[in-house]
This record gives structure tokens, sequence and C-alpha cells, in this order.
């Protein structure tokens, strides 16, 4: 590893992150090793999406792929309408608030399959870097995470990118990206 | 293995309709591959790893495995994830693993009623596991701590030149014979033109 490159080993430390549920802390030590994957998982979870701005705006453009906050906020925005969408295809019946805890379990589960294919990667110095994933890989476990909620693939075809939802997902499903938010007022979720 | 319950199946993937993707001299049905498999390239994003694997993804359904693995388990509940379903991923690994073997001596039994060993001092959060074929030590693959008492795993087979890796719980770990020979069947049975 050169001077410049950053370990991206999982710690025990992010390990216990993800297994007492806190996304922000666990893709906030991602983001801090420029793991690719964190700049999604960071705009997910994130508490304040302030803090996501700051984030983007103190970083390097090329990390962020040169988009700005508006792009990555609604890149999370989108795909925490197409987990919805894509659980309700699946099955899945909830409120607002049953709805918010599913999907945190879908991001729970994101997490440990994150954890899993960098510590295989890293372990095995796969690719270029070790335990730095492809896009490839990142669709990979994304696929198996989403599909033990029976989310149907096409929910995930292969990257966030080609799954945008359409206005009227935006509509039903919008409000559940929100921070430190726990009221179902205006939620228009399908078991309403 | 149920080997009547096999047979059927691997007939009904041998329609001549059905939409291959070949990979070496492999020809694998595309409903057994993940979505994940048509990805070439990071579509312009330089912050991902620029070296992408070319080799298809497996990944075969709870309920196939089920209806070929006695005792598979087609759903574990987990308690931070609710109601898991236990799919079957199957990764070609660009590698060939390697690994210090250790003594005998240093090892204890993974888990009662399975041949798989682990060392007695080993790393909390993610450890090797070994097993024996004809009385020799190998690399089996490694498990990784999911909760307090829980783990997943992954498996690695080496089977015609390749490296295989294979996701599965600890609660189906019992049954990894009847899954290497599920899988390795069906790559026999996907070789090009057989």
């Amino acid at each position: 590893m050169s001077a410049t490159e950053t370990d991206l080993a999982i710690t025990p430390q992010e390990r216990a992150y993800q297994i007492s549920g806190n996304l922000e802390a666990f893709w906030k030590s991602r983001l801090d090793k420029k793991d690719p994957v964190a700049r999604i998982g960071y705009a997910l979870w994130v508490t304040d999406v302030e803090k996501l701005r700051q984030e983007i705006g103190k970083g390097d453009p090329k990390f962020w792929n040169y988009k700005g906050f508006s792009y990555w906020e609604f890149m999370a925005r989108s795909t925490v309408v197409n987990l919805a969408t894509g659980l309700n295809k699946g099955g899945f019946r909830g409120n607002f608030k049953e709805t918010r805890e599913k999907i945190k379990q879908v991001g729970i589960r994101v997490a440990r399959w994150h954890i899993r294919f960098v510590q295989d990667d890293y372990k095995n110095k796969t690719g270029n870097i070790a335990g730095k994933l492809s896009l490839k890989q990142m669709a990979d476990y994304h696929h198996l995470a989403f599909s033990e909620f029976n989310i149907p693939s096409n929910f995930y075809g292969g990257t966030w990118l080609e799954a945008i939802p359409d206005a009227a997902e935006f509509a039903l499903y919008g409000d559940l990206y929100c921070h430190d938010c726990d009221s179902d007022e205006g939620y228009r979720g399908t078991s309403q | 293995m149920k080997p009547f319950l096999l047979l059927f199946p691997l007939i009904s993937l041998s329609g001549c309709d059905q939409q291959e993707v070949a990979w070496q001299h492999w020809c694998f049905p595309a409903e057994y591959l993940s979505p994940a498999s048509s990805i070439a390239s990071n579509a312009g994003d330089t912050a991902f790893d620029s070296q992408l694997s070319a080799a298809p993804i497996l990944f075969f359904p709870a309920e196939y495995v089920a209806k070929h693995v006695t005792g598979f388990r087609t759903t574990i509940s987990m308690p931070d994830a609710g109601q898991l379903v236990q799919n079957l991923p199957v990764n070609f690994q660009p590698v060939n693993i390697s690994a210090e073997l250790p003594s005998d001596s240093t090892l204890e039994s993974l888990l009662p009623g399975t041949d798989l060993l682990v060392l007695k001092a080993h790393d909390p959060y993610q450890w090797s596991v070994y097993n024996k074929k004809e009385e020799k030590l190998q690399l089996w693959g490694s498990c990784d701590l999911n909760s307090k008492e829980d783990y997943e795993c992954f498996r690695t087979i080496q089977h015609d030149g390749v490296n295989l890796r294979y996701s599965l719980h600890r609660d189906n770990i019992k049954n990894y014979h009847e899954i290497d020979e599920l899988i390795i069947k069906n790559l026999e049975y996907w070789r090009c033109g057989s």
C-alpha cells in the first residue's frame, strides 16, 4: 500500500457500528477512507443532510464523481423510494413507521454484505486495490441484500443509476427519505 | 442429495430457447445469473476499483436449493433484520486461495455435527475454517460474526480450474456437502455442448 492509499480493511469499530445499527457512523467511517460505496451509504443514513453537504463541499470532486450535493441527495431519496416500492412488490405492507423500520433493516443487511465483500476483497487482494470494490461487486451484494427481503431483482437491476423511480412512486414514498422524522402525516403508502 | 428431484430441474434447464451466457467453457442459463453479471464497467465513476471481473455471478433461489438439499432452511430469522430469504449466490473468484495451514493441535470443532475446524484462538469477528479431505487438512472458507451468537460463512471450492465462493448462514452450514454437490453438478451440466 502506498503512502497515499488508505487501508480499506473493515475495523472492529465499523463492525460494532453495523451490529448496533448505527449506519450513519458506519458509513461515515467508510467515507473517511474514501470507500466509494460510502457516498450513497452516508447520503442515505446521515441524520442531518447538512453534514452530507459539508462532506461533499470539502471533499475531492473526483471522489464524488464530479457530482454535487443535489445529485447525491436525489440518489439517496430515489433509493428509499425504490426500496419502499420493491418491498411492496415483494409482499411487505406497513405504515410509515413500519416501512421506515423495514428500510432500516435492509440498510443493516446492505452494510453487513458490504463488510463481508470488502473483507473478502481485502484478504484476497481482488482487483487493483485491496478492499476497494468495483461497481459490479457493489451491485452484486446489493442484489443479494435486496433478495433477502423478496425485493424483485428489477429494483436493483445493476446499479441504482438505472432504477430511478417515477413521479407516482416519488409521490407515494418520497416522504420516507427524512431525517429524525417519526410522524406519518401526509404519508400515502399503500397500507394507508 | 435427492437424486430424483435433481434430475427434473436439470432437464428443464436444457430447453433450446433458453437464454444463455457463455463464459470460459460454460453456457449459463440466464435465469441462474445475478443481474449484476452483465455489468462490464464502472460507468465512468473512477472512485470504484477499476478492475472488474468478467465472470458471471450465479444465483440459486432458496426454494430451488431446498428442493435438492435435504434440511436446507429457506428463511432464517435474524434479530436485527427479521425473516431473511436464504438464496444461494455463487461467485467465481479470480485468485487462487492459498493459506497457511495450522497444526491439528491448535484446532477445535466449529459446530457439532460437522467436520469443520477452527483455531482455538481465533479472531472474534472473522475467522478461517478448515476441514479434512482424505485425512489432509485444507482451507474450507471463512466465517464472519453477525451478532453475538450468529455468523455467516463464505465457503470456497476449487473445481475444474476455478475457485467458487458461496455464502451460507450458520443454520445451513451442515448442508455444505450437498450444496457443493449441487453447484458442481450444475456446472457439469452447463458445460457448453453438453
